[in-house]
């Protein structure tokens, strides 16, 4: 069960690092009035969006991927749950919301309780339809072709995906992409980041995604975890330049 | 009083969440039996739990393809959704000891019609739209091999050498020159690119995750 008392004991080091980066860079961004982000295309093409297309009464297409809560996606779901929440509370105002197709029922109950909690935040909860988020298909191939349906049959004026995407993200991509209409894209799948370039004008590169709730919410926390973030690459970088050198003079 | 709920609210959630989180990380790192044993009941709690979301799920699609059909869009896919559905779902939940014994094979899970259905109806469908990848993934080169920018004539570059790289010609010295640099684009940047990539999403996993697991992130609550 336990091979090594040495990885687990790593493992709850590096947790309790983060921990203490987390809680120090929160505090931080608590007291600063806001940290300066580099612009990302896709967060700021967000910005709107909802607005927008709503005066054109066309639909907003968000695809969270085969993402699903409980495995190792989980975290690729909390940040399309992020991307939902945002969109669903800059849609909520009016009355209108984006269209949610999910590939896990866990992840739909989530995304339909998002949706109705933005909906009654704005006293609209009357207005609140659950069949707006949809559950596809657990199998990622028949999700996504059941997805690509509904892009295609709503005549959606954007498509946002946000989650996890295997091959299947093709399907996805090239229905907005043949359609012309405004696609945002970010997948935690290193394979499937070139097929995004190819499709989509606005990419969210990697870990980008988890920046989402740091772009769109602003909150302390995410803020402070972006923080994290660059000071383990930091640290990461440091510890490979330092593995080289003793490789190679050592 | 309805805020003092609200907070009330929140904050027992966030105990559950905390303390469930804890629970679960700690079990990983330390030796304990208690510990152990405490995370194989919340596993069977999610099991149960998740049982329930497929069934919500279930009337999900029946509800949207419901809708569809009442409105008159895309009636006949749905109807083939709802048939299809049934036709898999009701022998499935049978069991064959509940049925008369001449279609006791037909029912149960692995029962014939299940099996016909994933065998003949699924998987091949699967591997057809898999199939047509190849063409979706041209029509996308097609798309972004058009320069547009440094960055699109560089991916293009890229690819001419990687596709004359990777064509197993033997006709000479010159030939192996595309093969070296193919190997070299492969192996060197395309490879430090993607582990760079690859570092920044475990990154953003890893703080992502223990966020949720701390209770610090509350997708569930306001």
């Amino acid at each position: 069960m336990w091979p090594s008392q040495t990885e687990p004991v790593a493992a709850l080091l590096l947790v309790v690092l983060i921990l203490l980066l987390l809680g120090w860079f929160t505090r931080r961004a608590q007291k600063t009035t806001g940290f300066p982000f580099r612009p990302i295309a896709a967060f700021q093409a967000l910005q709107g969006l909802l607005g927008r297309t709503a005066e054109s009464g066309q639909k907003v297409h968000l695809s969270m991927g085969s993402s699903g809560l409980g495995d190792e996606q989980t975290a690729a779901a909390s940040a399309g749950l992020t991307v939902l929440r945002y969109m669903a509370e800059q849609g909520a105002s009016f009355g209108y919301s984006p269209i949610v197709t999910v590939a896990d029922p866990m992840l739909m109950l989530m995304a339909q309780d998002t949706l109705y909690r933005a909906y009654q935040r704005t006293g609209l909860a009357a207005s609140y339809r659950s069949t707006d988020v949809r559950l596809i298909a657990p199998d990622p191939a028949a999700y996504a072709v059941g997805a690509q349906e509904e892009i295609n049959q709503d005549k959606v004026a954007a498509n946002v995906m946000a989650g996890h995407f295997g091959d299947e993200y093709l399907l996805l991509g090239e229905a907005g992409a043949q359609r012309e209409i405004i696609q945002i894209v970010g997948s935690n799948t290193v394979e499937v980041q070139p097929l995004m370039m190819a499709t989509s004008d606005r990419v969210l590169v990697g870990e980008e995604l988890f920046a989402a709730g740091a772009y769109l919410t602003r909150r302390p926390e995410h803020m402070a975890s972006l923080h994290v973030q660059d000071a383990l690459r930091v640290l990461l970088v440091i510890a490979i330049v330092v593995a080289v050198a003793i490789k190679t003079f050592g | 009083m309805a805020s003092n709920l609200k907070r009330l609210y929140r904050l027992i959630l966030t105990v559950i969440t905390l303390s469930t989180g804890v629970i679960v990380l700690l079990s990983f790192v330390i030796q304990s039996e208690t510990l152990r044993l405490l995370r194989s009941v919340f596993v069977e709690w999610t099991i149960i739990v998740v049982a329930f979301a497929l069934l919500l799920g279930i009337l999900n699609v029946l509800r949207v393809h419901g809708q569809r059909i009442q409105r008159g869009q895309g009636v006949v896919f749905s109807l083939i959704l709802i048939l299809a559905f049934l036709t898999v779902f009701v022998p499935g939940i049978l069991s064959p000891g509940s049925v008369p014994s001449r279609f006791s094979g037909l029912a149960g899970p692995t029962g014939s019609i299940a099996s016909f259905a994933y065998q003949y109806v699924q998987r091949p469908l699967q591997a057809t739209f898999f199939s047509l990848m190849a063409f979706f993934v041209l029509t996308a080169a097609w798309r972004a091999f058009r320069i547009r920018s440094a960055a699109s004539f560089i991916m293009l570059v890229a690819a001419v050498v990687v596709l004359l790289g990777s064509i197993k010609l033997n006709i000479g010295v010159d030939w192996r020159l595309f093969t070296e640099a193919r190997n070299w684009v492969m192996n060197v940047p395309a490879m430090a690119g993607a582990r760079g990539i690859l570092l920044g999403i475990v990154l953003g996993t890893l703080v992502a995750g223990l966020r949720l697991l701390l209770g610090i992130d509350r997708p569930y609550s306001d």
